[in-house]
This record gives C-alpha cells, structure tokens and sequence, in this order.
C-alpha cells in the first residue's frame, strides 16, 4: 500500500471548502432571523444547517481521498489569496468536526431550553463551527488564522452566556488570551512572510534555516500562538474557567474540537513547517528535532500537571476541563515525539492525531453527560451529587462507556491512542538515549493512573454512592439525548474495537501527509494492539489508579489545593497588574507632566507679563517720571502762563490804571485847584492884557509895556494868552 | 473645464455657510437643515466630478492671485489630495445627515451649521491647494473655525477646551507660518509642483523651519508632547464635530507632513540627514501613550480621544518610515480610522441623545436598549483592533511589512502591543454592553422613575434622556454607512480603496 507524499498527489479543484465554512456562517444569521420572528424553528435550523455541513464535510473527505482539495479565492482584506487546501488530514478533522458540532448541536436542542438567550446561542454557535471547520480547511497560516480569529471570538461569546460573575471572568480571561494568541500567531505570519515570501504550510525547513534564529522566535510565537488555545501549561489558564461556566453542549465543543484546532496547528507547524523538503529520509531534521523535544517536555509537563489538579477538584465540569488540559498534553507529546523522531516518527503523529479523534468523541460525551445531569439537578459539584444511576440508568451507562474510553480501557478507543503514544515515547527514548525521556516515559504511566483515579472519583461522585436527601425524583432522558449518547458511545467503542481500520482508513492516510516514513506508516497499519506486553502495561495503570482512588479518594474531596499555587495567581496576576501599573501609571505620569507644563503655560504667561510690566515700570521711572518735574514746571508754567501773566496783567492794568487815574487826578485837581485858586491873578493878567493897549494912564508898568514897546514875538505869546484865557473864562 | 473644480470645491462651502447664516437667519429658519445637507452634498459632488480626470493619472492645477502678495494661491489636486479630500467631503456629508437629531435640543444652530460647512470648504481646501501658502491660508481658516465648533455647548468645559485649542492652533499656524516663510527665502518658491522638493541643501534654516512644520502639523495631529488640546476638545465638541475633528480634521496634519516629507523636502534630503528619526519615535511613543491612556478613561468620548492619539500614532510612523509600502499603510489607515472613529464618535453621540450617558460605566447593558448602534460600535472596534476582515487588519498589516522590510521588527512588536491595549479597552465596552445585566438593571432602576414592578410602563410622552431606545434613523444611517465601510471594502475581491491608495502614493516616490 502506497501512500502519495504530499508533493507528488494530485490536486483537486473545488469550490467546496468554501461552502462548508459559509453554510454555517450564513446559516447562523439566517437562523437567527428566523428565531427572531419564531422561535419554535432555531433549533431545528440550527440542527438542519449543522446536518448539511456534516454532509458536505463528509463528501469532502470523500473527496479528499484522491488529492488534496484546493481553492483559492481574492479577498480585500489579505494580501495574499484565501487560500483553501484541504488534504487527508484536514478533511478527517473537518468531518470530526462537523460529527461532533452536529451531535452537540442536537444534544443543544434539549439542554438549551432551561437556558435563555437562545437565539444568541445559536448564531454564535453555527458562526463558531465556520470559523472552526475553516481552520482545518486552509492551506496557508494568513487563511488559517483569519478563521483562527473567526473562532476565537464566536465561541467567547458562547463562554460568557451565562452572564454570571464566573462566566464574566472566564470570559475575560479567554477573550485576551485568545487576543494575544491571534496576535502572537499575526507576529509569526508577518516575519515568515516578510523574510521567506510566502506563508504555505508545506514543508520548508530549508528555507526557515536560512534566516538564523529568527526561526525559534518563528517558532515560538506560533507554538504559543496555538498553545494557548491548546491549553499547553502555562498558558492554559483560560481553560478551567471556561469550560464549567458554558452551557455544557458549548464546552463538548470547546474541549472536544476547539481547542484541537490548537494542536492542530502545532502539528502543522511543528510536523509540517518545519520538516525538510527535499529528501526527508536524509534531511536535516535537526530543527525539528529540538522544537520536538521542546514540545515533548511541554506534553509531558502539561498533562501530569493537569491530571494532579484535576484531582483535587470537586466541580464535575472543572475535572472534565482540567482533564481536557491533561489529554492535550498527550497529543501535544505525541506530536513533539513524532517532529523529535523526523522521519522516523510515524507512530507519534498516528497516536497523536488517533488522540485528538478519540478524545473529540470521549470528551464531548462526558460533557455532554455531565449536562445532561445538570439540567436536572442543577449542580456540578461532585460531593452533593451521588447514586443516580437508578434514576439515569442511559446517562450512567453512556458514562461508564466514555470513563473507559478516557482511561483507556482496553476495547475502547482511548487504550489505542494511547498504546501508540507509548510505543511513540518509548522509540523516542530509544532514539534519543537521553536520560531525560525515560523520565518523560514515567510520567505518562502516572499520569494514566491519575487519569483513572480522578474520572473515578467524578463517576462515583455522581452516580455512585449515597443518593442526597434533597435530590428529588429527575426526569428520565429523552429518546433525542439517548440517541445523542448512543452515538457516541458506539463511536468511542467502535474506535476501539477495530484499531487496523480505523488506522488504515482514517489516521494512516491522514499522517501520510507529513514527510514521513511510508515503510513505518505500513508498519503501523499490522500493528497489533492486542500485545501483552501492552495489556500488562494498561492493566497496571487501571490497578494503580483504583488503588490510589481507594486510598485516597476521601482524602481527594476535602483537600483543596492553595490559591497561590496556581500559575495565574502566581505569575500572571502579578505580571499583567506590573505591566498594566507600568504602563498607565507610566503613561499616566507622562500625560500628566506633559499637561501640567502646559498647564503652566499661564504662568509662564504671567511670569513674562509680570517680567515685561517691570521692564516697563523700570523705563517708566527712568523716562517718564524723571520728567514729573519738568512736567510739574512745565504745567506750573502753563498754569503761569494761563493765569499768572493775566493776573500779571491785570494787576499791571490795575496799577497802570491807578497811576493813569492819580495823574489825571492829581492834574485835574491840581490843575483846578490851581486854577481856582489861582483865578484872581489869571483875572489880574487878563485885565492887564485887556488893558495893556489903551492908555497907561500914567501907571508905569502899562508905559514900559505898552504895545509900542514890545517886540512881536512878545506880542504874538500875549494875544495866545489872551486868546486862552478869553477861552478859558468862557468855556470854564 | 476641470481646472476650477478644486477652487470652486473649497470656496463654495465656505461661501455656502455664509449664505445659509444669513438666509436661516434673515429669510427661513425651517429649510436650514436641508440646506446645510444640499451645500455638503454638493461639494461632495464637486470634488467626486474630479475623479475622471485624476483617474487618466493628470493633475488639476490652477493659479490665482490674491491680495498684493508675491504669490499667487494655486490649487493643485493630484490623487492623494483626491483621495481624502473624497474622503473628507464624505465625512462630512454624513456628519450634517447626523446633525440635525444631535442638535435637536441644543442651540445656537445656524452659527452651528454656518461654521461646519466653512471648516469642511477649509479641510477640504487643505487638500486641494498646491503650495504653502494656500495650505496654510486654509489651515488656519479651517483651525479657526473648528474653535467655534469645540466651544459650540458654551459651557465652562468646553470654553475651557475650545481656550486650549485655539492658543495651541495660533502657535502651531505661526509655526507653520514660519516654516513658510523660511521656505519662501530658501527656494524662491513655495509651490508642491518642483519636482525634487523645494529645500534640497541641508542648513540650520531648513532644520528651523522643518521643526516649525513638525510643531505646527504636529499641534493639529496630535503628536505626543503636543497633543494636549485633543483629549479635552473631543468631548466638549458635539459629537459629529468629534467624529469630523477625530476623523478627519487631525489628519490634515498628517497630510500636511506627507507634503512636507514629499513636496517641500525630499526623500534624498532626508537620506542624507535622518531627520525623519525624530518623528519616528514621538510617533511611537504617541502610540503608547494613547493606548496606555485610554485605558484609563472612562468617559466614553475620551477614551475615544486617546485613542485617536494612539492612532495618529500609527499614521504618523506609517509617514515618517519613508517607505512606499508604509506610506500606503498610513494613508489607508487615514481612511480607515476616519470611517471607523467616526463611527464610533457618532455611536457615542447616540448613546449621548438617546441615554444621558457619557461614562463607561454607567453603560452596562446598553446593548440591549440600541442594539443597531452597538453592533456598529462592535464593528468599529473589531476594526479599531485589528482583526481580519476588517480594514484595521489591512493598514497593521501594510504598517508591520514595511516595518519589517525596513528591518525594524521593533515596530511590529509596538503595534502588537498596541492592538493587545486596543482590545483591552475597547472589549470591556462591548461586553458590558451586550453583556452585563447586572449594571443595567442598576441603570435602568435609575433611569426610568417610577418603573418597577413593570405595571407603569415607562412615560413615552416625555423625550429625554430617560427614554433609552435605539436612535433615530437619521442617526443610525450614517453611523451604519461608516460600520459597514469598515469591513465592506475588504470583502470584495479588489480592495478599491487599497488599490487606488497604492496607486497614488505610488505618484510621490
């Protein structure tokens, strides 16, 4: 049997792809309309849109088996095309999906009605099938993360419907972890696509190691880019959170299929991404080997860490979520042994992908069970639950069928991924001599027996034991919940029961996308599962879990583990509380320093105004009030000039006047006094000039002065005279 | 016929809200709005009707001369000047559709419209002139006008941050106007169209006069140290002024750096002297802080302001890296932040009518009063941080490639961490809108007097604040054409917005 590498197969064009991601998503909003308008046919189209995307997943598989499924399509928002490749290994997971959403959606259809907000629910809950199944359906990391993100932001919705505090926190916490991953998977995108060209998922080691150690960081963002929705350990915080707090047929999706797109794109990455080219079988898988290691560690790290916790939890969700966490460390330690093993590692890839479809189905059914209980009971914690298998006769079988899937009983489907995940450790191991693995190879068994040893205190906390007083009589399940369960457990048992099969039909097609060798591919497929040297080894683990149960199973319920031991509120807490104060408070600071100088503006504004008013006072004392003076003088002299020399004046006029009227007094007075005293002479003159020419009758003085005697002049000064005073006695 | 069109696109609302004071002031009150909405509309038009002409590639170019200077004031319209004076027109267009209900109880509505349309013939006039001079003539008339606009409520508030605009604007244009006139005495010629730049010898004038630039582009960006004026002018502004303001009127600065990187500098004078590196990190440490800062608001409209500094941010990197591609992502991240803040100013302004609320907090539950308005918001913010379908993905995208083509990875980690801040304060919103129940029913309590027990339906009588609803339709269309554009463009096979963004910067290097 001849499996065609994934350079050399054919390549089917098809526009199917595309109408499997759109068919939910459309159908999403065109139920959503419906239920707006009549609520009695949500369910049913949900369930119908759901069916037909299992259809046509189903035909894709189909015809996926003679190459792989192409379509490229533009679109505005990338650069690139929307690149759909769906190869063997992209369909079985579609149709995983797609099985198990539909399932779930049915199993919604009776769990929803003691839930509210249904039509949400529902839209959500087709628009996250899109964006999931379009994870598996893409070809390049650009197309992958769009639906990445799709994803990660429908099924938060879906997280938080309960609207309680818890699911408000849960929702929080899975919505900023889903925030970083997408942006630590678009840091990786840019640098490989800035550096190599091109963001195909196909094998390119060479090209990767051409750029140095940029290719770790490469590495490392898309492995915590998809660790974090893996649940990978430290960044698996979200996870129990959120699964108790959805509505149960949500968490069967988020921990049975949701968060394998997680592993599955480490798988790509580090199984396909970075695996050489050219000539696997003497390639330089050097690489690959370390990331392989790397992941390995983290596998191993995750699920017994995981499966510790698990223990001493009593909520019967946060054990199904931590036990999810658990069951992610064993794919993700199967794929790091098969990138550890190159091209050797054919029985890692096998177990891990045989893990991700067995636990799809296991751990959808336990949550769906375990909601199955709670709509009727309205609790989840295992301590007040107990003995209810007389009531739920279905439920306590179904669950008895998945606990064994989970634990890995043999016949079940658990016990083969498993057994393929140890054979896979085991030729790590013996590849790698390192002492270290055989470590890692310890930890797997006690993990197993941590396994059982909690999902047996989760079965007999809720359906063995004592029955609560309290619990009154349930309602028996419905034919539609039976027939949900039913199919599931026929699943989870014919996965088991017929390994070579499902192996030749399913697994080994699908890992015969990744370089590998085929010889081993071939091996795989005659692998017989019924060694007893494999037996044996389960056998102990399912001894050991019981015993550990039996001894400490009280013990289990009553312990808690301390708060401070967790990775959140040791690490993460305080981390983002450091950055989150750094980075306000530091830019607070700075806005406010920023905004007080300017702030202070004003007074800078003042402090000139007030600087500039004492230049000016300063030139105002030195030029203008040293002339105050002069000013002073000047007015003095103005107010002179306009009333002192008038008054000067005045007074000048005054005296004048005085002066002028005194003369003229003093000579009109005088002058009158003069001539009326005077008058007698005046008299006398006249009379003697009268006189003077007619006869001196003998009087001496009238002889010497007679007009005969005198000269003219004398004459003419006397005839004046008399003229005047003849005047002057006349007029006077 | 086409060389007018940039002239008549920027004067004729300018003098179109001159007429429509006078006429809703002299002649009829009642047909202020529809004429408001004709003059926007039509100057749209105005400038779509170059579209033909820029598509064959020309350039409309016409000169005037003004006053007694030595200059004339050219318009010059090539296809970045197009492509966002398109987009301003169009902002604009639905800002007045938005009015009208916004305004609804407010007052002092002609001046309101009067100066909306004057600032839209300045930015729009911003874009279209071809040198300096016309650049800076606009500038400060659209700045000046924009005052009025800020302090529109007259309260203290509002004058307070209409003071803190207009003296930081008045010192930006003189810086501008320095710039200029530095310009002038270096070149000859403050005209765009030399090609090769107008300074190409490196001296202590040209570095005085490109820190002039840098301050005064810089004032109305928003750039870091001088950013102060944004956080307090949004929310006193009424919220289509907020939209306008945040969505297009702090991208003339960026606009007007482009020119200035462009057209009065060149791309070799800044080989030779690296002075592009100072905007480089006021660019990144403008991005931080806003985010850093918005975080920490829990108005609504400020915490919008923030993070329009931070996203400036993203334009002014996107400038200052001198690369076409990372030109192409800050011109497209111009577009999309003008289609995606606006959008959620309006929602803001919505919530701010129809609720009374204007505080994060108080907004649980709102979701479910307006469910149309909060998908918009939604939208926006899917858009605001980044996640695929939507145009932010595109301008982080086209940002962090010439990033890394320019080796510089630092900057691609800096706008991750910035979409990480985006989300962590846009989210809490939406969760507490679609989400929270509980604050609602506290809210709610308050809000409607006298509506417990549910057998007094709440007084539909009396509109107000109480009333909560969804908005009008007059409200929601514009709010729902920007939602929408925030993904549309990206659906279709050809992103035309991309393409013609690509083609344009194309035409500066």
């Amino acid at each position: 049997m001849a499996y065609p590498s994934p350079v050399e197969s054919e390549v089917v064009y098809s526009s199917l792809p595309l109408w499997i991601a759109l068919i939910p998503l459309a159908g999403g909003f065109l139920v959503y309309r419906i239920a707006l308008r009549d609520s009695r046919w949500r369910g049913c189209g949900a369930v119908l849109a759901a069916g037909l995307t299992l259809l046509l997943a189903g035909f894709l598989f189909y015809r996926s088996g003679g190459g792989a499924v192409e379509l490229k399509l533009q679109a505005g928002f990338l650069e690139r095309l929307l690149y759909f490749r769906v190869d063997r290994l992209g369909a079985a997971f579609t149709l995983l999906a797609a099985l198990i959403w539909f399932l779930a959606t049915l199993f919604s259809v009776f769990y929803m009605r003691h839930e509210g907000e249904q039509n949400r629910y529902y839209l959500f809950f087709l628009l996250s099938l899109g964006g999931c199944l379009g994870v598996f359906m893409t070809g390049d990391l650009l197309s992958l993360f769009v639906f990445f993100e799709i994803m990660s932001f429908t099924s938060c919705v879906l997280v938080v419907h309960a609207r309680t505090a818890e699911a408000d926190e849960a929702g929080r916490n899975y919505l900023y972890l889903g925030v970083l991953g997408g942006l630590l998977l678009l840091a990786a995108i840019l640098l490989l696509y800035c550096y190599t060209g091109s963001v195909t998922l196909a094998p390119r080691l060479e090209e990767l190691e051409r750029l140095g150690n940029l290719r770790f960081l490469i590495a490392a963002c898309l492995i915590a880019g998809f660790g974090i929705k893996a649940g990978m350990v430290p960044l698996h915080i979200w996870l129990p959170k959120a699964h108790p707090v959805a509505p149960s047929p949500a968490s069967a999706l988020l921990s049975g299929i949701m968060i394998k797109t997680g592993a599955y794109g480490i798988i790509r990455v580090i199984n396909l991404l970075f695996t050489p080219a050219h000539h696997p079988e003497a390639g330089h898988w050097e690489t690959a080997a370390l990331l392989g290691l790397v992941m390995i560690w983290i596998g191993t790290a995750t699920m017994f860490t995981a499966a510790f916790i698990a223990l001493f939890q009593n909520n019967a969700k946060r054990i199904l979520a931590y036990s999810s966490i658990s069951q992610m460390g064993y794919i993700l330690m199967g794929a790091g042994a098969a990138a550890y093993l190159g091209y050797h590692g054919a029985a890692g890839l096998a177990g891990a992908v045989y893990h991700i479809v067995n636990h799809a189905f296991f751990k959808a059914s336990l949550f769906m069970l375990v909601g199955a209980v709670y709509i009727r009971t309205h609790e989840l914690d295992v301590r007040k639950l107990g003995g209810l298998w007389r009531s739920l006769p279905a439920t306590t079988l179904a669950f008895l069928v998945a606990a064994a899937g989970i634990t890995g009983v043999p016949g079940l489907n658990g016990y083969t991924g498993k057994t393929l995940l140890h054979h896979a450790i085991v030729e790590a191991l013996a590849h790698g001599h390192g002492p270290g693995l055989a470590w890692a190879e310890k930890i797997f068994t006690v993990t197993g027996a941590l396994t059982v040893c909690y999902i047996t205190k989760l079965c007999c906390g809720i359906f063995f034991g004592k029955r609560p007083a309290g619990l009154g009589p349930l309602p028996k399940e419905t034919p539609g919940e039976m027939a949900v369960f039913a199919a599931l457990s026929a699943a989870i048992a014919a996965l088991g029961s017929f390994p070579a099969q499902v192996l030749n039909r399913l697994i080994i097609p699908a890992a015969a996308v990744f370089p590998l060798d085929h010889h081993a591919l071939e091996h795989l497929a005659g692998l017989n599962f019924w060694d007893h040297h494999d037996l044996q080894a389960i056998a102990a683990v399912l001894g050991l879990g019981l015993l550990l149960y039996l001894l400490f199973g009280r013990l289990l319920q009553r312990v808690s583990l301390p708060a401070w031991l967790s990775v959140e509120q040791a690490v993460y807490r305080p981390l983002v509380f450091a950055a989150g104060f750094l980075l306000t408070g530091g830019g607070r600071a700075v806005e406010t320093a920023v905004d007080r100088s300017y702030s202070c503006s004003p007074y800078a504004l003042r402090v000139l105004t007030i600087s500039g008013s004492l230049v000016d006072a300063a030139a105002e004392n030195l030029l203008i009030k040293s002339t105050g003076p002069l000013q002073r003088a000047c007015l003095a002299l103005s107010r002179f000039d306009s009333e002192g020399t008038a008054r000067l004046g005045r007074w000048l006029q005054r005296i004048a006047v005085r002066v002028r009227d005194g003369f003229y007094r003093l000579w009109y007075d005088g002058l009158r006094r003069f001539i009326h005293g005077s008058g007698y002479f005046w008299r006398r003159i006249f009379f003697v000039l009268v006189r003077m020419d007619f006869n001196p009758k003998g009087i001496r003085f009238f002889q010497s002065l007679n007009i005969s005697n005198l000269d003219f002049n004398l004459l003419l000064m006397m005839i004046f005279l008399l003229v005047l005073l003849s005047l002057f006695f006349l007029f006077y | 016929m086409y060389a007018n069109l940039p002239a008549l696109a920027a004067l004729f609302p300018i003098a179109g809200g001159l007429a429509l004071y006078f006429i809703t002031n002299y002649l009829n009150v009642r047909i202020r709005e529809p004429l408001a909405l004709a003059i926007s509309g039509t100057t749209l038009f105005l400038v779509a009707l170059m579209f033909p002409p820029i598509l064959d590639g020309q350039t409309l170019e016409a000169g005037y001369r003004l006053f007694h200077l030595p200059l004339s004031i050219t318009f010059r319209v090539d296809g970045i000047g197009f492509f966002l004076s398109l987009l301003a027109s169009f902002l604009w267009f639905l800002a007045t559709l938005y009015s009208p209900r916004y305004l609804a109880h407010s007052h002092a509505h002609d001046r309101y419209y009067a100066f909306l349309l004057m600032a839209q013939g300045g930015c729009v006039g911003v874009m279209v002139t071809g040198d300096l001079l016309g650049l800076f003539l606009f500038f400060e008339f659209m700045a000046l006008t924009t005052y009025v606009l800020i302090a529109h409520e007259e309260d203290a508030y509002s004058l307070f941050a209409g003071a803190k605009y207009l003296y930081l604007t008045v010192a930006g244009g003189l810086a501008i106007f320095f710039g200029l006139v530095v310009t002038y005495y270096l070149a000859g010629s403050v005209s765009f169209a030399r090609p090769g730049g107008l300074i190409t010898e490196p001296s202590g004038l040209a570095l005085a006069a490109f820190i002039g630039f840098l301050i005064g582009f810089g004032i109305k960006a928003g750039m870091f140290p001088l950013h102060v004026w944004l956080p307090d002018a949004h929310p006193a502004a009424p919220a289509p002024a907020s939209a306008l303001l945040s969505g297009i009127m702090i991208k003339t600065g960026a606009y007007g750096l482009i020119r200035i990187f462009h057209n009065v500098y060149s791309l070799r004078f800044f080989e030779a002297v690296n002075w592009e590196i100072c905007v480089v990190i006021l660019a990144s440490v403008t991005i931080l802080l806003g985010s850093a800062l918005a975080i920490l608001q829990d108005n609504l409209k400020r915490r919008l302001a923030y993070s329009s500094i931070a996203q400036i941010g993203y334009i002014l990197l996107g400038i200052s890296l001198l690369s076409e591609r990372a030109l192409v992502g800050a011109v497209y991240h111009i577009f999309t932040h003008a289609l995606m803040k606006g959008c959620l100013f309006l929602c803001a302004g919505a919530i701010i009518v129809q609720t009374g609320k204007k505080n994060i907090s108080e907004m649980g539950g709102i979701g479910f009063h307006m469910p149309l308005t909060m998908l918009c918001f939604t939208l926006a913010s899917f858009s605001m941080v980044g996640i695929p379908p939507f145009n932010g993905f595109i301008s982080k995208w086209q940002l962090s490639m010439a990033a890394l083509e320019l080796n510089r990875p630092i900057f691609v980690a800096l706008l991750i961490l910035s979409s990480l801040l985006n989300a962590v304060y846009y989210f809490p919103i939406i969760i507490a809108a679609f989400f929270n129940r509980r604050s609602e029913a506290e809210s709610g309590a308050h809000a409607v007097h006298g509506g417990h027990g549910g057998h007094t339906p709440p007084e539909i009588s009396a509109p107000g604040p109480s009333l909560a609803g969804e908005a009008p339709w007059e409200m929601l269309v514009p709010t729902a054409i920007l939602a929408v554009g925030c993904f549309i463009f990206a659906l279709t096979p050809v992103n035309w917005p991309l393409e013609m963004i690509k083609t344009v910067t194309h035409g500066l290097f």
